[in-house]
């Protein structure tokens, strides 16, 4: 390192060195240039020597001139003065006059030259042979010698200057020779430098290849290595993979239990053998109203005991509870429910583990302990009534006969029967009847003295258990108390409606040792009271059964009435009062029973609309009439009644469409006759029905006005052609000033309406003179005819000569 | 505006040269004044037995050329006017490798013809505006531009420099 730096400091030097020779070598070159120039300098000699050879000239020139030599005139005289001027000027400047001015004398002498000349100027101008001579002899002479000296000077001088400039430059060559013998000397040691710098550059450069090949061979056992680290680092990343894979699964495993914790419909607790908490979820949280910070693990309950943290009653509660249920059980599970002291039902199932400690899952089942309740409570009552209902009532009368056959003891079974309930129902509709068999329910309960049980068996059937019936006075006693109940009028949605019920009794065990022996004969002095009279009751007794043989009878003849072609028609004749002319015929339905004869409508219709045969009957009728009519020689109208079940029938449009299709009859010849019982039924689409049936052509009467509950407002809701005057105000027209008066407004409103009165069931003269006083359209009645079978109407059209249909 | 006029100078000297040689060998005028300077030699132009003779107006008829330098016989610089040397040698058709020039007093002095080519020499007649004298060196005066070629401030043509010239042999 040491001969490194100390051969760099050498070469700097060597260089350095070269640098100042060189620049001195420059300076030198420039110096002996200048030396040479300074020696090839003017030479003043030779102007001096000039000087004294011009000055000759002049004095030769003017002694010629003197002397009178032709060749020379005073021009040449005059040129050769000019010539010295031009000397003096010469000697009296530039480098001369610096040469001049070394020495006193030479001043001198160049200043006395230059005097004389000049004093010469004016005798040249005008010169002559005497002048020019004596310009010579005495003015010019004397300056020869001393030009001479002069010259000899100048020589001498540049001499001088010559040995010295020569001696300088010697000097310089001598200097320029050592110079450059130094420079020799220096570019030679640079050599020997740059030789032995080679030489250390190259063995460096050996070095640096054997380092180099060093390198190789460890960037070589390097990249092994590298290799070996990578195939590592994979080892190490698959395995943090599989790692992180692990991780991964076990955190959503752990995401899960916690979801499926948190999400469980039950709340689960977990609590090791020291009564610590280990785990418990929300749900479980809700369940004893505490937050989960608040039930955080490791929670010791004893302590928590010990606390008397109101906050923790429930959790404490259901934490008592599960160690006492676990303790009974020893390592059984257990499924039990407990009530808590704020009316929750919590349903547990708990578990002891192993270690010590127990699980256990609960459920707020207070919702389901109620519904099931409900469901107890439903199974065995009436739920619009809140009375028990059959099933308990049956159930009861079975406990009841059981513990009579121990000790006999008579209690009786009553059967109550709503009046006009059907008729409630049917025409105001369910939500009324609801309500109506609501308000019965309480009337009956009401009723019950202790130990009675009263239900409701569906529909208006309602029962009452007895418990004491030794006393039948008393019990008629109760039966009348329950009659006199329900006949007070029911107040509904602002109507007043009258009900009554209807009682049957049957007694244990004189009428009956069995369910339904009691039931059945109950329901048959039902029967028997509704027979003698609406609004009583009856005790049963054996005949009974005949009797209800008879009316199933009845109802098994009616059901195939129709099939068998028992029922027939007869029309009853209307006239109008204007020209007492046939206005048409009202159809009325009779049974001809092989067995029984003519059936009375008053008798069937009600049995056929309690076995539903009323709407087969019904269209029965319609399809009829409307055929009989189109074989009337007339063009009269045939009036059919129409029952509210038949109305409210869906096909009942239809039915009319058919009928008149099938028959012929035009349209404008049916009048259908609806009751004012109909229009109690406010179905939403009755008006509906009614406006399509007029759109039909068909005509619409309201039939027995003035009885039921009439109200003036049907007249202005529906529209209707024609109304009919009950024939319970024509009996009495003649006799009754109110009916007389009730007849003349209802007649007086059917001419502002517009609707044809009919009046029915007009027997006598007197009636029917009356009503024509009175203004009324047309007359129906005994008076004018009986109802006739379909030959004798026919006979009866031609006989008075009605006009004939056009067709016939 | 001074380089404009002298290119004008040489554009009228190179128009008269033109015509000069149209007009045959005789082109050359005698002198009407005294004649202040001889070319003799190997000339093609001449206008006496002597060879080309040329007073002052004639040679101021060939052009004047000036410039000022510094010279080793006067303080500081000077302004000389004169035409150029090659002009004055190519007006008498001068062929030759030197020219021997002659002074007054007889001082002669050779000069390579390849001077007058390489530099603007001029034959002055004029100092600073003034016609030269004898006694100041006149009436001609051969001079270098010194200052303008660092070359020309040396001993070789400061001796080429012959001032009082008289006469000319183109050899």
């Amino acid at each position: 390192m040491t001969f490194k730096r100390l051969a760099k400091g050498a070469l700097a030097c060597v260089v350095a060195g070269f640098f100042v020779s060189a620049l001195y070598i420059v300076s030198l070159i420039s110096e002996n240039q200048r030396a040479i120039t300074q020696l090839s300098n003017y030479n003043l000699a030779w102007i001096s020597s000039q000087a004294a050879v011009e000055l000759v000239r002049l004095n030769q020139r003017a002694a010629a001139f003197s002397a009178g030599d032709p060749m020379v005139d005073a021009d040449e005289v005059q040129l050769r003065y000019d010539i010295l001027m031009n000397r003096l000027n010469l000697l009296s400047a530039g480098e001369f006059k610096s040469f001049v001015e070394t020495s006193v004398e030479r001043i001198e002498l160049v200043g006395q030259l230059s005097k004389v000349l000049h004093g010469l100027d004016q005798i040249m101008e005008k010169l002559s042979v005497e002048t020019a001579r004596e310009i010579v002899t005495r003015q010019l002479e004397p300056f020869d010698v001393r030009l001479v000296k002069l010259a000899s000077d100048a020589y001498a001088f540049g001499t001088e200057r010559l040995a010295s400039y020569q001696h300088r430059l010697e000097a310089l060559q001598t200097t320029f020779v050592q110079v450059i013998t130094g420079l020799i000397a220096s570019g030679l040691l640079l050599i020997l430098f740059l030789l032995l710098q080679n030489r250390a550059v190259s063995r460096a450069h050996f070095e640096l290849q054997s380092l180099a090949s060093n390198l190789r061979h460890t960037a070589y056992q390097l990249a092994n290595a590298k290799e070996d680290l990578e195939s590592t680092n994979n080892e190490l990343q698959t395995k943090n993979a599989t790692l992180t894979l692990h991780e991964q699964r076990l955190q959503t495993q752990n995401d899960r239990f916690d979801a499926a914790l948190s999400n469980m419909l039950h709340g689960l607790l977990m609590v090791d053998a020291h009564c610590n908490l280990v785990i418990c979820n929300s749900r479980f949280c809700e369940i004893v109203g505490l937050t989960p910070e608040e039930l955080s693990v490791g929670l010791n309950f004893i302590e928590l005991h010990t606390r008397g943290d109101s906050r923790y009653d429930a959790c404490l509660h259901a934490f008592d509870t599960i160690c006492s249920q676990i303790k009974g059980r020893q390592s059984r599970p257990g499924l039990f429910r407990h009530e808590f002291p704020d009316e929750r039902t919590i349903s547990f199932s708990c578990q002891s583990l192993p270690g010590g400690g127990w699980i256990a899952t609960c459920e707020d089942i207070t919702d389901r302990r109620r519904a099931e309740a409900r469901i107890e409570y439903m199974a065995h009552h009436d739920v619009l009534t809140g009375l028990p209902n059959r099933a308990q009532f049956t159930e009861r009368l079975q406990e009841m006969i059981d513990d009579r056959n121990q000790a006999p003891r008579a209690f009786a079974v009553m059967t109550v029967d709503l009046d006009r309930f059907k008729a409630v129902n049917d025409t105001l509709g369910h939500h009324v009847g609801d309500i109506v068999l609501q308000e019965a329910g309480a009337r009956l309960r009401r009723c019950l003295t202790e130990g009675d049980l009263g239900a409701r068996f569906g529909g208006d059937e309602f029962s009452v258990l007895c418990a004491g019936a030794e006393d039948t006075l008393a019990l008629a006693e109760r039966a009348r108390q329950i009659v006199h109940i329900f006949s007070v009028p029911f107040q509904v949605d602002g109507r007043e409606l009258m009900l009554g019920a209807t009682i049957g009794i049957s007694i244990y065990p004189a009428d009956g040792s069995s369910i339904d022996q009691l039931m059945r004969n109950a329901d048959l002095a039902l029967y028997r009271a509704k027979d003698e009279a609406r609004g009583s009751f009856c005790f049963y007794e054996v005949s009974m059964d005949a009797n209800i043989q008879a009316r199933e009878e009845l109802q098994l003849d009616l059901r195939a009435a129709i099939s068998r072609s028992e029922l027939e028609l007869h029309y009853q004749p209307i006239v109008n009062v204007d020209g007492n002319k046939l206005s048409g015929y009202e159809a009325l339905a009779r049974w001809r029973h092989p067995a029984r004869g003519l059936v009375s409508p008053a008798v069937f219709i009600p049995v056929a609309e309690e076995i539903g045969e009323i709407v087969h009957i019904g269209e029965w009728v319609l399809r009829q009439a409307c055929f009989d009519a189109a074989l009337w020689p007339v063009e009269a109208t045939v009036s059919v009644n129409v029952s509210p079940v038949q109305l409210r029938s869906r096909n009942f449009i239809n039915s009319i469409v058919q009928s008149l299709a099938a028959s012929g009859l035009g349209a404008h010849r049916l009048i259908l006759e609806i009751t004012e019982s109909a229009l109690l039924d406010d179905q939403f689409d009755l008006n509906q029905k009614l406006a399509l049936i007029r759109q039909l052509g068909v005509k619409i009467a309201l039939d027995d006005f003035g009885t039921g509950y009439s109200s003036l407002s049907y007249l202005r809701k529906y529209r209707f052609d024609k109304v009919k005057i009950d024939r319970s105000f024509i009996e009495e027209i003649t006799e009754s000033g109110d009916c007389s008066a009730i007849v003349q407004l209802i007649i007086d409103l059917g001419k502002i309406l517009q609707i044809t009165t009919t009046a029915e069931g007009v027997e006598t003269p007197e009636q029917l003179e009356k009503l024509v006083s009175m203004g009324c359209h047309e007359i129906q009645g005994f008076l004018i005819d009986r109802p006739l079978a379909m030959p004798d109407v026919l006979d009866r059209m031609r006989a008075v000569g009605i006009p004939m249909r056009r067709a016939a | 505006m001074y380089s404009r006029r002298q290119f004008n100078v040489f554009a009228a000297t190179g128009l008269a040269s033109l015509t000069v040689s149209t007009f045959g060998a005789k082109a050359l005028t005698a002198p009407a004044g005294k004649p202040v300077l001889t070319i003799a030699g190997n000339i093609s132009e001449s206008n006496s037995p002597a060879g080309a003779a040329f007073d002052l107006k004639m040679i101021e008829a060939l052009g004047v050329n000036g410039f000022e330098t510094t010279c080793p016989w006067y303080d500081g610089a000077m302004k000389f006017e004169g035409p150029l040397m090659r002009k004055l040698l190519e007006t008498v058709g001068a062929k030759g490798s030197v020219l021997s020039v002659q002074a007054l007093n007889d001082y002669t002095t050779d000069i390579p013809m390849d001077d007058f080519s390489k530099f603007d020499a001029v034959l002055a007649v004029k100092r600073n505006g003034e016609y030269m004298p004898v006694r100041d060196k006149g009436p001609l005066f051969i001079v270098y531009p010194y200052d303008s070629i660092p070359e020309l401030k040396s001993q070789t043509y400061y001796k080429r420099s012959a001032w009082q010239v008289a006469r000319m042999t183109v050899k």
